[in-house]
C-alpha cells in the first residue's frame, strides 16, 4: 500500500533548503522536484487525520512516585511495614525493605472521582481532563537508560528523540521558529541525546533554550544574541553586503539549490533573532496570568515560566515543546520533604497551563504528557525513600484527542508491577504518534541498511485511550 | 529520488521483527487462527496420551457457568479444538464449587494441578500456545511440550522455577512478558511457581525424558549469496581503453570514468583554474585554505609537476594527519566520554586520537593500522619501544565506544558493549551491518546469528572492562615498558605498606579509645539518658530568640555566628544576602567555631540557633569542653539561602555566672548558621530536664550520640537487656519491676539492688567489664557490635590524641614523599585477552534465552576456507585482525578506498560507505573500485599513495562548472561529469576562520578536557564552555558525548556515539546564527581587520588581500567597488548613531571581515 505521506529520501533531505522558497523556485529549473516540494521543516500531511497538532511534554526528571501521586493503593496502607508478598524484579537498582505507605492522603476529585494525593491539589482539580495511565512500564531501572528509552525508544543505543521524529514527520508550522524546543533540559543522563536527531538530519534536532541549572528567565537559544551587541540596522547592513556577494556567487556558480538555501537560512536566522526573544519575553502577559502560573512565588516561578513559555511556543505553531523539572524527583531518601517540595514547584504551574490551554481552545489539539523516566517502588529504601521502578508507574496525558477523565491500566495491589492494560513506553510512543496522525510503523528512516522507527520493532497503539 | 511507495510497502521486510516484549502482531489474526480446529500436529506436539484423557471423553456438554460467561470465540474454540483436558477441568471445577476440595493441597496432588494449574494454563496461555497455535514454537498443553519448549529453549525445568522461560515470562522479569499486556494475579503466579518447584507433576503424564533441546538450524550461505559482488575478492582489472583518452584522461582512474561518461554520451568538465585547484587541494588535505603566498608560489610554478609538488608538500604537512585522522575518528566514533548515562570522562581517549593523527602522518600501512587497533596487544613483540607503546593505545579503538555504565543487569551491559564493538568493527572495516544479526539471522545479507555469536565470542573472550558494576569501569593499561611498570608497581607497594601502617596506627589508637570508652560505660549511659530526656523536653520548647523583646532582655546573649573568637569556618556576608553574615561550609574540616561568653546570672539557659539548610548537617555543641548536644542544627529548613533561616531550640543547660566557652563542631561542613542565642530558660520546667546531672567526665560526642540512638531503640525491645533501665527511668523505682526475670535482669538486680539510675548504670558497667558470665552474652554482643554504641568507625581523625595526630602527620609526610617519587605512567583505554570462551546464540538477542553454542570463527560468507581455527586458549582477535587484512579480503581494501574517494568527491563510488551489503548501494564504477582496491594493496596499503593517485587525476581536477544539458541527464552527478561543490565540515570552517583571522594555534596533540579521567563530565549545572574558546584546531576540542559543543552540533558533526562514514550537510538557521553572532566570528573578524588596517597602501589592496585569504582569488573591480561602498556606508551609519570618529574605520572594517565570513564562497569548496 502506498504511503500517503511523502517522505523525502536522506539525500534529498540534505540537499533541500531549510527554508523553502529558494529550493522551490530552483526545483522547477532542475526539473527534478515534484510540485509542492519544499524544505524539510515545511508542514507535511499526516498518514491519517490528526487528533493533536502539537505536544507539550512536562518531564519530571528523577522519577516521581506513582503511589504517592496518582496511583492510590489502599492495600499498601493496610500492609505498611510488612514484607512484599511476592518477588521483587530480577534486576533492580538498590536494596529495598518492606512496604511503605504513602505519607500523603489521597482524595477523590471531579466527576471522574479519580484519586489524587495531596501532593497535587491544583492538578487534581483538572482530573476530568486527564487520562491517567496507571499501567506504564519501561525496561530499565537506571536513570540514564530510562531517560533514553523515554525520549528515544532505545535504552541501549543513541537514536533520534521523539521530538525529532515528530518534527521529521510533521514539519513545523512557523518557519521563523524551530519546530522542536526543549526548555532548560537536563544535561545529565543522556543529555543532548534526549533532544538530538541522531541519524536524522540536523534539521530535526531540538533547540535547547538554556539548560538545567539555568533559571528559566535566563535561558537563551545558542548564538541568538550578537557577541558584539550589534544594533539591528548595522547587522542588517552587514548582512545585505554578504548576501549581495552570495547572490553574485550563486549567479556564477550556476543553479545550486544548496547555495540558494543558505542565502535563505540567513534571512530565517535574522528573523529568529527577533522572534524567539520576543516570544520568551512574557512581559505582555497579564498579571493575572503570571500569577496563575505562579511567577510571583519563589517556589513556582521557575517551572511556571517554563509552562508559560510552552504555551506561547505552542500558540506560535512550534510542534514539540518539552519543559523539564530537572533531576529533582529521585527520592532514595527524604521522600517526605523532597517530594512535597517538588510537587509544590510544579503543581500550580501545570494546573495553570491546563486551564490556560483550555480557555484558549488550544487543549483540543495540544497533547500534554506528564511523567518521569520511571516510577518508584512501593517498598522502602531506608525509612523515608523509594527506589527506581520501571515495572509499573504512572504517566498522564491530557488534550490532543485522548479520552478525558479516565484512568487506564493498573498496577498490582501495592503499585509495584503494571498488571492490567499495561502500556510500555513503546506503546506510549506509538499512541502519541497516532494522535498526531502518524502511523508509527510507517514513520521510518533508512540508515545503515535498514529502516528505523521510534518504536524500533515494538509499539502498539493504545486505542482504548483515544477519544 | 527513491520511491516512497517502495519504502512503505517494503516496510515489513525492512524492519526487524518483534524481539518478544512488544506486541506488533495482530490480535484478530491470532483469534481467528485459534478458532480453527487443530488439524495438523506440530512435530514437537507430543503424543496425545501425555496427560490427557481418552478420545471418547472428548466432547461433553460444558455446564460450568464461568465458561458461559467467557467470550464466545473462546467457547467455540474450546469446542472445536477439543482440548481433551477441558473435560477434566470442568469436572474438577464442579467439584471445587461444591467445596469438596481438601483444605490443604500440595502441588504434587493431582487436584492441585487440576484446580490451579490447568485452568490457569487454559485461561491465560492456550489461545496462543496450544493446538494449532504455537507462538514462538511453544506449546503448553502437555508436560512434554513444556519441557521441550519453543524457540527460546525449554519452558520449564521441574524443581527449578527460575530456569526455563515460563516463570520468568509470567513474572515479567525480562523483555519476554506473558500474557501480553497483562500480568497474571500474584496468586496464580505463586501457584504455577510452586507447581514447578514441586516437580511439575502432570497427572497421567508419562515420566518425561528430558527432551532434546530444539535446534535452531544455522542458515548457511547459498551459492547465490556468494555471487554478490561485495563478497567476492576484488578482481584484477585491466584499465579500459577510451576513445578520448589522450585529450582529457591523465591517469587510469580517468579512463574508467571516461568510459562510463562516453557510454552515456556525456563529456566531463575541463581542469579547473590553478587558484581553484590549490584551494581545493589544500582544504582537502590539511583542512585550512592556502595562504596568499602559497597561492602565488603555485601560480609562479609553470612546470608540469607544479600541482604534484603542491600535493606532496601538503601530504608532508603535520596538518594532514589532523585533517585525515579526523575522517577516521568519525569512523571510529571517537568521543571523550561514555555518553548515554552517567557520562564519565574518557580522560585518556585523546591518546588514541593522537595515535590516529600520527598514523596518518606516518602513512602507516592501512593493514598494519587495522591490525594494531584490533589486536595491538597480541601482535608479535617489536624491539622498537615506540611501536610497542602505540599498540597499547591503538586497541582503544575497540574500547572508546559509548557505553551504558550504569546498568543494573551486568550481563546485558557486557553483551551491549560487545555488540557496540562488533557493530562498529563490521561497518568501519568491512562495510557490513553485522549488528543486524544480533537478534536473528541478518534479513538481507548472508550473515547468520551464528556468525554473529561466533564473532561476539571473540570479544567475549577479550577484556574491555575491569568490571560491570554500577558505575562500571573500563580497562586502562600503562603506556610504558614493562620494566618501568614494574618499578612503579614496586613503589606503589611501598606506599601501600605505609598506608597500612597508618591505618594500623589509627586502629591501635581507636582500639585504645574504645577500651577507655567502655570503661566509662556508666557515664555514657547516663549522658545518653540525659540527652534523650533533654531532647524530648525540648520538643515543646519555643525558641526565645524569635521574640525580639525577650531576646533583647538583659540576660540574653545574642551572637552573630560569624563573629567567632576562634574557628575555621568560612564567613559569608555577600552571597547569602548582603550584610547577613552566615557560616559557610568549606575550608578545613572538621568545621569548628568557638565563642567566649559571659553569663550574668546563674541558672538554666536555653540555647537557640538560627540557620538555613537544604540538607541535614547535625553539629555538636560543646559547653566548656563538654558535649551538651550532638545533633544540633540538624534540621532541613528548605534551602541554603536566608529566606530559609529559622530559629530552633537546641539545648537547655545550667550555667553559672561568669565566663564560658561555647564550641560548635562538625566533622563535615556546617549548615549555614546565622545566629546563636543563650536565654534564660522559661518554657521548660527544671524538673523536666535535670532529673540527674550529666556526668562530669569528658566524653566523646560521637559515642554519646550513638548511645542515644541505641538506647532509644532499646526502649522498644520488650524484655531486652535495657528493659530494666527503661523501667527505672520511667517509674523511678525498681521494686515494682514485673518484667521477665531474665538471667541478666537477675544479675542487674542482685544485692545491693540499685535504686538510682547512676547505680544501675554502674551495675551495667561492672557486669560488662568484669564478668564473663554466659548470661551476659546478648548484652555484650549488643554493645560490642561493629555498628554498636561504642563504634568508632565515624570518628574524625582530629579527635584522636594529640600525639597520635602528630605521629600520623609524620607518617603521611613520609608516605607522600614516596608517592611523589612514583613515576607517573600514562594509561590508555586498551583491551587485552580475557577468558577464552564460546558464546551461545542469544535467541532474539536476549541473554535470558540462549540457544546453541557457537565456536569462534569468521563469518561463513567471507571466510575463504583456509583460515586456521581459533586457538582454544586465545580470544581469536589476532586471527580476526590478520584475516581482515589479508590482501584478498573482499571488503577491507574496497571499503577504505571508497572512504577516501568519498572524502575527495563528496560521495563514494559506493554511495553507502558503511554498508556494502545488499541494502547498500551498488558501486557506480565497480571496475574502478576494484582497480583502486587492488592498486591500494599493491602500494603497501599506502593511503598517501592513494591520495596522489586521485588528486592527480583529471576527474578530481575538473571544474564544478554547471552544464544544463548534462545536468538534465545526470542531475546527481553519478558519472562525475563535474566536480561536486561542497560545504566545508565543522572543523574546516572553524579552523579556517582561525587561520584567516590569524589566531590559529598550531600546537599538536594532548588533551583539552578539563575533567579528570573517569570524572563526571557533565553536571546538571554546567559544561565548561571556556575550553571551546581555545584557538587550537577543532580536532582537539573535547567531544563530550551527550553534550556536544553547540557549534559542532549545528554544523553536522553528527552523533559520536555511532560510527558515521558520511556526515550530513544540512543548511539550518543555527549555522547562520553562529556566523552572524558568535564570539569566535567577532574575534576573528576583529583580528583580521586590525591586520588589514596596519598594512601600508590603499584600501583596494586591503580588500584584495581579504579576498585572497578567504577565497584564494582576487576580487573583481566591481567587488572592490561594492566593498568600498559598503565600508563607507557602514561608517556613515555608525557616525549617524554617534560612534566616535576614531572608531568608525576599525568597526567598519571589522563588519566587512565578518560579512566575508558569512559568504558561501568561503564556506564552500569549488
Amino acid at each position: 500500500m502506498p504511503s500517503p505521506i511523502a517522505m523525502p529520501s536522506r539525500r534529498e533531505m540534505l540537499q533541500r533548503s531549510a527554508c523553502g522558497f529558494g529550493a522551490m523556485a530552483l526545483s522547477a529549473l532542475l526539473q527534478q522536484q515534484a510540485a509542492g516540494a519544499s524544505g524539510p521543516l515545511s508542514p507535511r500531511s499526516t498518514h491519517f487525520p490528526a487528533r493533536a497538532k502539537q505536544v507539550i511534554f512536562l518531564f519530571m526528571h528523577g522519577g516521581p512516585s506513582q503511589v504517592d501521586t496518582f496511583d492510590y493503593k489502599p492495600q499498601l496502607i493496610k500492609d505498611h511495614g510488612k514484607p512484599l508478598p511476592f518477588n521483587k524484579p530480577r534486576v533492580f537498582s538498590s536494596q529495598t525493605g518492606n512496604l511503605l505507605k504513602s505519607p500523603w492522603e489521597f482524595r477523590q476529585y471531579g466527576e471522574s472521582g479519580a484519586w489524587v494525593s495531596d501532593l497535587f491539589p491544583h492538578v487534581a482539580k483538572h482530573v476530568d481532563d486527564l487520562c491517567i495511565i496507571n499501567g506504564m512500564h519501561g525496561s530499565n531501572s537506571r536513570h540514564g537508560a530510562a531517560l533514553l528509552e523515554l525520549h528515544t525508544g532505545s535504552d541501549t543505543f543513541v537514536r533520534p528523540s521523539m521530538g525529532a521524529w515528530i518534527t521529521y514527520g510533521l514539519g513545523t508550522e512557523n518557519q521563523n521558529l524551530p519546530g522542536f524546543i526543549t526548555i532548560c533540559p537536563t544535561l545529565t543522563h543522556g543529555g543532548a541525546t534526549s533532544w538530538g536527531s541522531s541519524f536524522l538530519p540536523a534539521d530535526f534536532q531540538g533547540t535547547a533554550i538554556g539548560s538545567a541549572g539555568i533559571a528559566s528567565d535566563q535561558a537563551k537559544i545558542p548564538f541568538i544574541e550578537n557577541a558584539d551587541h550589534l544594533e539591528r540596522p548595522l547587522q542588517r547592513q552587514e548582512l545585505d553586503f554578504a548576501q549581495m556577494l552570495n547572490r553574485r556567487n550563486l549567479a556564477e556558480a550556476g543553479p545550486d539549490s544548496v547555495l540558494e538555501a543558505r542565502i535563505n537560512s540567513y534571512e530565517l536566522a535574522y528573523r529568529l533573532q527577533t522572534a524567539a526573544p520576543e516570544l520568551q519575553n512574557i512581559g505582555d502577559e497579564s498579571e493575572t496570568t503570571q500569577q496563575a502560573y505562579g511567577l510571583d512565588k519563589l517556589e513556582t516561578k521557575n517551572f511556571g515560566r517554563q509552562c508559560l513559555m510552552a504555551r506561547r511556543f505552542i500558540e506560535q505553531g512550534v510542534r514539540f515543546v518539552q519543559c523539564t523539572h530537572s533531576y529533582k524527583w529521585d527520592q532514595h531518601g527524604d521522600l517526605r520533604v523532597d517530594h512535597a517540595r517538588n510537587a509544590m514547584e510544579v503543581d500550580q504551574p501545570i494546573a495553570a497551563l491546563l486551564a490556560d490551554l483550555k480557555t484558549r481552545g488550544l487543549l483540543d489539539d495540544t497533547l500534554i504528557l506528564w511523567g518521569g523516566e520511571f516510577g518508584r517502588t512501593p517498598v522502602a529504601q531506608g525509612d523515608d525513600g523509594r527506589d527506581h521502578n520501571p515495572q509499573g508507574y504512572t504517566m498522564w496525558l491530557a488534550g490532543g484527542g485522548v479520552k478525558p477523565g479516565i484512568r487506564y491500566g493498573a498496577t498490582d495491589e501495592y503499585g509495584y508491577f503494571a498488571v492490567e492494560n499495561k502500556v510500555h513506553l513503546h506503546d506510549l510512543h506509538a499512541t502519541m504518534l497516532h494522535l498526531l496522525g502518524l502511523d508509527h510503523l510507517k514513520l521510518t528512516y533508512k540508515v545503515a541498511g535498514r529502516d528505523f522507527r521510534l518504536t524500533d520493532v515494538h509499539g502498539r497503539v493504545v486505542s482504548d485511550i483515544i477519544a | 529520488m527513491k520511491s516512497n511507495t517502495q519504502g512503505s510497502h517494503m516496510q515489513s521486510r525492512f524492519l526487524c521483527r518483534d524481539t518478544g516484549r512488544g506486541e506488533s502482531g495482530d490480535f484478530a489474526k491470532r483469534v481467528s487462527r485459534s478458532m480453527r480446529p487443530s488439524t495438523t500436529e506440530h512435530p514437537l506436539t507430543p503424543p496425545r496420551q501425555f496427560g490427557t484423557i481418552g478420545q471418547s471423553e472428548l466432547i461433553r456438554p460444558l455446564e460450568n457457568r464461568a465458561v458461559r460467561e467467557r467470550r464466545v470465540f473462546k467457547t467455540r474454540w474450546w469446542l472445536m479444538s477439543c482440548t481433551l483436558q477441558w473435560a477434566v477441568v470442568g469436572r474438577v471445577l464442579a467439584i471445587a464449587s461444591l467445596g469438596v476440595l481438601p483444605a490443604q493441597l500440595t502441588a504434587q496432588d493431582p487436584e492441585f494441578f487440576e484446580k490451579k494449574v490447568r485452568p490457569a494454563l487454559i485461561e491465560h496461555c492456550f489461545e496462543c500456545h496450544s493446538g494449532d497455535a504455537q507462538e514462538s514454537g511453544l506449546h503448553v498443553d502437555s508436560l512434554a511440550a513444556l519441557l521441550t519448549g519453543g524457540e527460546r529453549g525449554p519452558a520449564i525445568v521441574p524443581g527449578q522455577p527460575n530456569e526455563g522461560t515460563f516463570i520468568p515470562a509470567i513474572r515479567h522479569d525480562d523483555t519476554l512478558q506473558m500474557p501480553l499486556n497483562k500480568k497474571l494475579p500474584q496468586a496464580v503466579i505463586a501457584d504455577l511457581t510452586q507447581w514447578i518447584q514441586d516437580g511439575a507433576h502432570w497427572p497421567d503424564a508419562e515420566p518425561a525424558l528430558t527432551p532434546p533441546r530444539p535446534i535452531t538450524a544455522e542458515r548457511l550461505p547459498t551459492d547465490e549469496d556468494r555471487l554478490f559482488w561485495a563478497f567476492q575478492p576484488p578482481h584484477a582489472i585491466s584499465v579500459p581503453r577510451v576513445a578520448d583518452a589522450t585529450a582529457w584522461a591523465r591517469t587510469p582512474i580517468d579512463q574508467f570514468i571516461l568510459q562510463k561518461l562516453e557510454s552515456v554520451q556525456l563529456a566531463p568538465n575541463a581542469v579547473a583554474d590553478k587558484r581553484t585547484l590549490i584551494r581545493r587541494a589544500t582544504l582537502a588535505l590539511i583542512g585550512i585554505p592556502p595562504t596568499p603566498d602559497e597561492v602565488h608560489a603555485f601560480l609562479a610554478d609553470h612546470s608540469p609537476q607544479a600541482f604534484e609538488r603542491v600535493v606532496d608538500r601538503l601530504l608532508t604537512s603535520p596538518h594532514y594527519g589532523e585533517r585525515w585522522g579526523r575522517h577516521w575518528l568519525d569512523v571510529a566514533r571517537y568521543g571523550d566520554s561514555n555518553g548515554l548515562d552517567e557520562n564519565l570522562a574518557y580522560g585518556n581517549a585523546w591518546r588514541y586520537r593522537d595515535y590516529v593523527v600520527e598514523a596518518f602522518n606516518a602513512d602507516r600501512p592501512y593493514d598494519e593500522f587495522i591490525r594494531e587497533q584490533i589486536a595491538g596487544d597480541l601482535l608479535p613483540p617489536s624491539s622498537d619501544e615506540a611501536v610497542q607503546l602505540r599498540r597499547v593505545v591503538a586497541t582503544g579503538f575497540l574500547s572508546l565506544g559509548s557505553k551504558m555504565l550504569a546498568e543494573d543487569d551486568p550481563v546485558k551491559m557486557e553483551m551491549d558493549i560487545i555488540d557496540e564493538q562488533l557493530d562498529t568493527l563490521g561497518k568501519a572495516v568491512m562495510g557490513l551491518t553485522l549488528g543486524c544479526a544480533r537478534c536473528h539471522d541478518h534479513k538481507f545479507d548472508p550473515i547468520s546469528a551464528h556468525d554473529y555469536y561466533a564473532l561476539a565470542g571473540i570479544f567475549k573472550s577479550s577484556k574491555t572492562m575491569d568490571n560491570f558494576g554500577v558505575v562500571a569501569r573500563w580497562q586502562e593499561r600503562p603506556v610504558a615498558l614493562p620494566a618501568i611498570v614494574a618499578q612503579r608497581d614496586h613503589q606503589l607497594a611501598v606506599a601501600a605498606a605505609m598506608q597500612a601502617a597508618i591505618t594500623q596506627r589509627v586502629q591501635l589508637e581507636t582500639n585504645r579509645m574504645r577500651t577507655e570508652a567502655r570503661s566509662q560505660l556508666a557515664a555514657y549511659l547516663l549522658a545518653a539518658d540525659h540527652q534523650l530526656r533533654h531532647d524530648e523536653s525540648l520538643q515543646t520548647a519555643q525558641p526565645i530568640a524569635e521574640d525580639v523583646t525577650r531576646r533583647t532582655a538583659s540576660d540574653c546573649v545574642l551572637l552573630e555566628a560569624e563573629d567567632y573568637a576562634r574557628g575555621n569556618a568560612l564567613k559569608d556576608t555577600i552571597h547569602y544576602g548582603v550584610g547577613i553574615g552566615v557560616l559557610l561550609n568549606g575550608g578545613e574540616l572538621p568545621n569548628f567555631t568557638e565563642y567566649d561568653i559571659e553569663i550574668k546570672q546563674s541558672g538554666h539557659y536555653q540555647i537557640d540557633l538560627r540557620y538555613a539548610a537544604a540538607a541535614a548537617r547535625p553539629t555538636s555543641i560543646m559547653l566548656d569542653g563538654k558535649p551538651i548536644k550532638t545533633d544540633a542544627a540538624g534540621q532541613v529548613t528548605g534551602g541554603w539561602t536566608p529566606e530559609s533561616q529559622r530559629w530552633f531550640v537546641e539545648a537547655v543547660t545550667e550555667l553559672t555566672a561568669g565566663k564560658h566557652m561555647i564550641r560548635l563542631e562538625n566533622a563535615g561542613p556546617f549548615p549555614h548558621i546565622d545566629k546563636l542565642c543563650l536565654a534564660p530558660a522559661t518554657s521548660i520546667g527544671e524538673d523536666q530536664v535535670f532529673v540527674e546531672s550529666p556526668p562530669s567526665v569528658t566524653l566523646l560526642p560521637l559515642i554519646v550520640s550513638q548511645w542515644v540512638t541505641f538506647l532509644k531503640a532499646q526502649r522498644e525491645v520488650i524484655d531486652g537487656p535495657f528493659s530494666l533501665w527503661w523501667h527505672l527511668q520511667s517509674r523511678g523505682v525498681l521494686d515494682d519491676f514485673a518484667g521477665d526475670p531474665t538471667p541478666l535482669n537477675a544479675m542487674l538486680l542482685a544485692e545491693p539492688q540499685p535504686t538510682t539510675l547512676a547505680q544501675l548504670a554502674q551495675r551495667y558497667q561492672d557486669l560488662v567489664l568484669l564478668s564473663e558470665a554466659a548470661e551476659l552474652a546478648p548484652l555484650q554482643e549488643l554493645i560490642g557490635a561493629s555498628k554498636g554504641p561504642f563504634s568508632l568507625d565515624d570518628l574524625p581523625e582530629t579527635a584522636l590524641s594529640e600525639a597520635t595526630v602528630a605521629e600520623l602527620k609524620t607518617l603521611r609526610e613520609k608516605q607522600a614523599e614516596v608517592e611523589n617519587s612514583i613515576p607517573v605512567i600514562a594509561e590508555a583505554m586498551s583491551i587485552t585477552d580475557g577468558t577464552p570462551q564460546n558464546l551461545r546464540v542469544h535467541l532474539r538477542g536476549s541473554h535470558t534465552t540462549l540457544g546453541e553454542e557457537v565456536a569462534r570463527r569468521m563469518p561463513h560468507i567471507l571466510a575463504q576456507g583456509d583460515e586456521p581455527p581459533i586457538d582454544a586458549a586465545a580470544s581469536g582477535r589476532l586471527q580476526l585482525a590478520e584475516w581482515l587484512t589479508r590482501p584478498n579480503h573482499p571488503l577491507t581494501a574496497r571499503v577504505l578506498v571508497n572512504r577516501v574517494w568519498l572524502a575527495h568527491f563528496g560521495d563514494g563510488l559506493v554511495r553507502s560507505p558503511d554498508n556494502f551489503g545488499k541494502l547498500g548501494e551498488a558501486p557506480t564504477h565497480p571496475e574502478l573500485l576494484d582497480w583502486l582496491a587492488h592498486e591500494f594493496v599493491q602500494s603497501g596499503w599506502s593511503i598517501k599513495s592513494l591520495h596522489r593517485l586521485i588528486l592527480n587525476s583529471a576527474v578530481w581536477q575538473q571544474s564544478t562548472h554547471w552544464n544544463e544539458s548534462t545536468a538534465a541527464i545526470d542531475p546527481e552527478n553519478r558519472w562525475l561529469w563535474r566536480m561536486n561543490r561542497r560545504r566545508l565540515e565543522a572543523e574546516a570552517i572553524r579552523d579556517s576562520l582561525l587561520a584567516i583571522g590569524g589566531d590559529l594555534d598550531t600546537a599538536m596533540g594532548g588533551s583539552l578536557l578539563p575533567t579528570e579521567n573517569r570524572g563526571y563530565v557533565t553536571s546538571t549545572a554546567n559544561i565548561n564552555i571556556e575550553v571551546y574558546n581555545s584557538s587550537r584546531r577543532t580536532l582537539y576540542l573535547p567531544i563530550v558525548r551527550s553534550a556536544i559543543f553547540d557549534y559542532l552540533t549545528a554544523f553536522d558533526f553528527g552523533d559520536p556515539s555511532a560510527m558515521n562514514g558520511q556526515r550530513d550537510r544540512t543548511t539550518v538557521a543555527p549555522q547562520a546564527l553562529f556566523l552572524m553572532n558568535s564570539g569566535l566570528v567577532a574575534k576573528e573578524s576583529e583580528t583580521l581587520s586590525r591586520t588589514l588596517l596596519t598594512l601600508p597602501g590603499e584600501d583596494t589592496g586591503r580588500i584584495s588581500l581579504a579576498f585572497e585569504r578567504f577565497y584564494s582569488r582576487l576580487p573583481t573591480e566591481s567587488e572592490v567597488a561594492s566593498s568600498l561602498e559598503f565600508i563607507a556606508a557602514y561608517e556613515k551609519q555608525l557616525g549617524d548613531r554617534g560612534t566616535t570618529a576614531d572608531q568608525l574605520r576599525p568597526m567598519a572594517w571589522k563588519a566587512f571581515c565578518r560579512a566575508l565570513m558569512s559568504t558561501n564562497e568561503f564556506l564552500y569548496v569549488n
